[in-house]
């Protein structure tokens, strides 16, 4: 993922300065977050390699992450892994509703979009 | 009682309770986003499960219902709890199925 831009988020109170938070930043508190939800294998990779889900490790969950920026919002794009015979609709709405929580509540900026991919499921038991 | 009976009981007593508690299991709903939906979600699923066994026959063997109980559970989860329920749900209904072969 590209380095560039930056998100600035405008200061709030008397002192001048803005908040700075890269878009990788963004990418890490998302994978971060995605891990902790129940049901979710792994992120993965954004691209399957011969049709099948290559599961990141924890040290690389940021490549299955993809930050832009629109306007005054975020439109991210995850991928993930989800546990073999959950209900894929309720898991991906909890990721969904728990990312938007987290990326607000961390860095002050609202996502506007955010786009869930089940790259693939898998029995993890 | 038929076990169909004695299963859509068990799931309605259960709904019943989680019903019952829904104000205050949403009061405490902090994770894994505090908007204190989290009883709403345990009762709705619950009474998934009661609906997807009075869809059940009379007369079905205890395997077919423990695995009409997994299937309405899965299919009905709401929420996060509701998706931690429908898995302990599969985990009964599995070694139910199991022993009543």
């Amino acid at each position: 993922m590209s380095r560039a831009p930056l998100i600035a988020v405008p200061g709030t109170g008397d002192v001048a300065g803005q908040l700075i938070v890269p878009n990788e930043v963004i990418a890490q508190i998302v994978g971060l977050t995605v891990l902790e939800c129940y049901g979710v294998v792994g992120m993965a990779a954004t691209s399957l390699s011969q049709g099948v889900a290559r599961l990141l490790s924890r040290e690389r969950i940021t490549q299955g992450v993809a930050v832009r920026r629109e306007g005054d919002q975020l439109a991210i794009d995850l991928y993930v892994v989800v546990e073999y015979g959950l209900n894929l609709a309720e898991v991906a709405a909890n990721v969904r509703s728990r990312v938007t929580y987290m990326v607000k509540k961390l860095t002050g900026i609202p996502v506007g979009s955010l786009q869930i991919h089940i790259q693939g499921v898998k029995r993890t038991t | 009682m038929t076990p169909r009976e004695r299963a859509l009981a068990l799931a309605r007593g259960g709904q019943a309770a989680l019903e019952a508690n829904r104000g205050r299991i949403n009061d405490l709903n902090v994770y894994p986003v505090p908007d204190g939906d989290t009883g709403s979600n345990l009762a709705d699923t619950a009474g998934r499960l009661a609906e997807g066994l009075a869809e059940v026959p009379e007369g079905s063997s205890p395997a077919a219902i423990a695995r009409a109980a997994s299937r309405a559970a899965l299919m009905g989860a709401r929420g996060n709890s509701g998706v931690i329920l429908s898995q302990m749900i599969r985990g009964f209904a599995e070694s139910l199925s199991a022993e009543a072969g």
